[in-house]
């Protein structure tokens, strides 16, 4: 059985899904008997969500955005 | 090799840079027409303080350090735009038990009053992580702003990984304590 501060590692790196199977039945049966890390994994998932779905998805503009935007920075510069 | 405050540089930095910008802004606001603000912001600002521009770093790094900046100011100030609500409250199935039970709504909970209950939270957050220690902070927002990999802020602080968790866990613990003071002040 790991302690805390085990358990506190992997929640910090599962922010970022870097956890193996077996690694993740390990935290969940820490926190299954651990109110305190149970409370920590929760606000770790909320302070990850506050960040914005920041995604890899791909955003552009168009080129009559581009240029419109040009023109924007122009007449107020 | 100074470049003069042209409309040329202008041009060129949008068509070169204003994808790049705003990708990364579009994919942290999650609304495209600020994010296309901040872009918008973002050259204005730069074309303003070009001429305190030392060049110590490429052009590049020196527009998304302003984006980033007006990325953060944005969420602190909370503004009244409309911002999507972020699924916080819909967690993964394993999560039964509630952080701060005080602010999570119950399913009567309406849309709105998640967005702003977000956007108040978010803007303590970034009030929080300014009270950070400066290579603390430095490293979270790369972390978790910029999302870059562990392992180029590793390189780039000249620490170990097990130093990074470290720092990543100290400052994440700060700031639970911050948010949970000015959460619940009156």
């Amino acid at each position: 059985m790991m302690n805390c501060e085990e358990a506190a590692h992997l929640i910090d790196r599962n922010d970022w899904k870097e956890l193996s199977l077996k690694e993740k039945l390990n935290l969940r049966m820490h926190n299954a008997m651990c109110g305190r890390c149970r409370g920590y994994k929760k606000f770790s998932h909320i302070l990850k969500s506050l960040f914005g779905d920041i995604t890899s998805a791909q955003e552009c503009l168009s080129y009559d955005e581009k240029e419109e935007m040009k023109k924007k920075i122009k007449s107020s510069t | 090799m100074t470049q003069k405050k042209s409309e040329i540089d202008l041009n060129t930095w949008v068509d070169e840079y204003s994808d790049m910008l705003f990708n990364f802004a579009a994919n942290r606001v999650s609304d495209r027409d600020l994010a296309k603000d901040l872009v918008q912001d973002t050259f204005f600002s730069a074309l303003k303080a070009w001429d305190r521009f030392e060049q110590k770093s490429t052009v590049k790094t020196w527009l998304f350090s302003i984006l980033k900046r007006k990325i953060i100011d944005h969420w602190r100030q909370q503004q009244s735009r409309k911002t999507r609500p972020i699924s916080q409250y819909t967690t993964n199935d394993e999560d039964e038990n509630n952080w701060i039970e005080a602010t999570t709504p119950n399913s009567e909970v309406n849309e709105t009053d998640a967005t702003i209950e977000n956007r108040e939270l978010r803007g303590a957050l970034m009030g929080c992580i300014e009270l950070l220690p400066e290579k603390q902070r430095g490293i979270f927002i790369d972390k978790f702003i910029d999302n870059k990999d562990s392992e180029e802020i590793c390189n780039e602080y000249e620490i170990t990984s097990s130093n990074f968790w470290v720092i990543i866990h100290r400052a994440k613990i700060q700031l639970k304590g911050c948010l949970d003071k000015k959460w619940f002040e009156l």
